[in-house]
């Protein structure tokens, strides 16, 4: 028999991702059945009692008032979640819960048989409740949390610095939603987080929108068409297109984008018009 | 305990010792095949995926030509060599449309009055209609899949049988971290 696989898992609040160590030791990100490799931590509920979970999830949001999204900045909390069309209330770790059971629901399809332990990881910050909705939430899934790590230990980690070299590091998160910055000291083998702060309504979304903005004020210039924030809504093409820009923007000095929604259009941008634009966030 | 009793005894030990061995790195070796065993069937597997999917970025850049060509498909001719030029635009169109459809990839074209279905369409916006809700109310732009991947929803407006403006999201302020 093999040697039981446990599934990394990093439950986030815009997004959520998860792995495996392969015997090669290197480590596997299971991408979700749409071939994704991140999955939206977004739940609906359906009237007919379906539930829909990550990228779909995601595309239906505006259409159904029952999605659930960013959820982990209510775990720990007593605080539940409507929803009309079950009418029921959820806690955050039930929500939650249904987020890590897709993931665990395509990553088996993925191995190829069940798999019935996780590592998951959480912010350094969270306190012992949010901790314990995470793990309660694993457990409604189906899964044995058999740890629960913080990200920046999981990232330093990742890193190879697990050895017994002593030394202080400082880890960098920015995710969709949220931004940490944590000091680990590491020696002999363990993690201390000596620090940590951030932003918790800072992250990769803020630059999108900026960058939306201005796309919009561009297309009003050439057009003198007012284009609503709705055709700029998050899962639209123009925010596609924004996703590459910034993407690009980091690696050319040039990037451009091209909008089919609403008219032909082609803009180009520089890295140093990208930083003034988002100077203030 | 005579000589000959200890030396069986230890003997004994000895065999009890190596079988134990033997049990244990029979255990490891099945171990490490299965593993490995487990690894290549991955690895293959992953290769599959790979080449099956290898044309997803192209077909991605793509994109934005094959929507110029659907606009301009959807110009009405004002002369005949305008209609000459959206022929040969048809010609073209659908050469390109036959090559990528020779590599996996089908568009995603909803009618309007089909089923919202969020696997394959993103709405933008939701406009009220109390008789056919989530229903396509109109198609912005065509989506397309490779093989069984998304490679982009098609971008869709939807009815909805709420005058109330949907909420698209459930963040709730929390305060910043400063720990």
């Amino acid at each position: 028999m093999a040697k039981e696989i446990i599934l990394g898992i990093d439950l986030g609040t815009t997004n959520s991702v998860v792995s495996y160590l392969q015997a090669d030791g290197k480590v596997k990100v299971i991408p979700n059945p749409e071939g994704t490799m991140t999955t939206p931590s977004v739940v609906a509920f359906k009237a007919s009692g379906e539930e829909i979970v990550g990228n779909a999830a995601k595309r239906q949001a505006v259409t159904n008032p029952d999605t659930v999204s960013s959820i982990k900045r209510k775990m720990g909390s007593a605080e539940k979640v409507h929803i009309n069309a079950t009418k029921k209330d959820y806690t955050p770790q039930e929500i939650s819960a249904k987020i890590l059971a897709y993931m665990k629901k395509y990553a088996e399809e993925n191995i190829g048989h069940k798999i019935e332990k996780a590592v998951i990881t959480v912010p350094a910050y969270f306190n012992d409740a949010q901790r314990q909705a995470t793990k309660d939430a694993g457990q409604i899934a189906g899964l044995d949390v058999v740890r629960i790590i913080n990200e920046p230990t999981a990232a330093a980690l990742a890193y190879g610095l697990d050895t017994n070299k002593s030394e202080k590091i400082l880890v960098y998160d920015l995710g969709g939603g949220t931004f940490d910055v944590s000091i680990l000291d590491i020696g002999d083998g363990t993690f201390e987080v000596i620090s940590t702060a951030g932003d918790n309504k800072l992250g990769g979304d803020d630059w999108d929108k900026v960058v939306a903005d201005w796309i919009k004020a561009q297309i009003k210039i050439e057009t003198g068409l007012d284009v609503n924030d709705k055709m700029l809504n998050k899962d639209s093409l123009m925010q596609q297109k924004k996703q590459r820009l910034n993407f690009q923007v980091h690696s050319q000095q040039q990037s451009h984008f091209h909008s089919s929604l609403c008219l032909a259009m082609d803009q180009s941008t520089s890295k140093q018009l990208f930083q003034e634009l988002n100077s203030k966030i | 305990m005579d000589k000959e009793t200890k030396k069986e005894n230890k003997a004994q030990e000895q065999i009890a010792k190596l079988t134990s061995d033997v049990e244990h790195w029979k255990n490891e070796y099945y171990r490490a095949y299965a593993d490995m065993k487990n690894l290549r069937e991955a690895v293959e597997k992953d290769h599959r995926e790979a080449i099956k999917y290898r044309a997803a970025g192209f077909v991605e850049n793509l994109l934005p030509i094959l929507d110029g060509f659907h606009m301009a498909l959807q110009c009405k001719a004002t002369s005949q060599e305008m209609q000459n030029f959206l022929t040969g635009f048809e010609f073209i169109y659908r050469n390109m449309v036959s090559v990528l459809e020779a590599e996996g990839v089908t568009e995603i074209s909803p009618k309007v009055g089909d089923q919202f279905d969020p696997n394959t369409m993103s709405a933008i916006e939701t406009v009220y209609d109390e008789g056919k809700p989530n229903r396509v109310i109109k198609v912005n732009v065509c989506g397309y899949k490779l093989h069984d991947h998304l490679i982009r929803p098609s971008i869709v407006v939807v009815s909805t049988d709420k005058k109330d403006e949907p909420k698209s999201e459930n963040k709730e302020e929390s305060p910043k971290l400063d720990a």
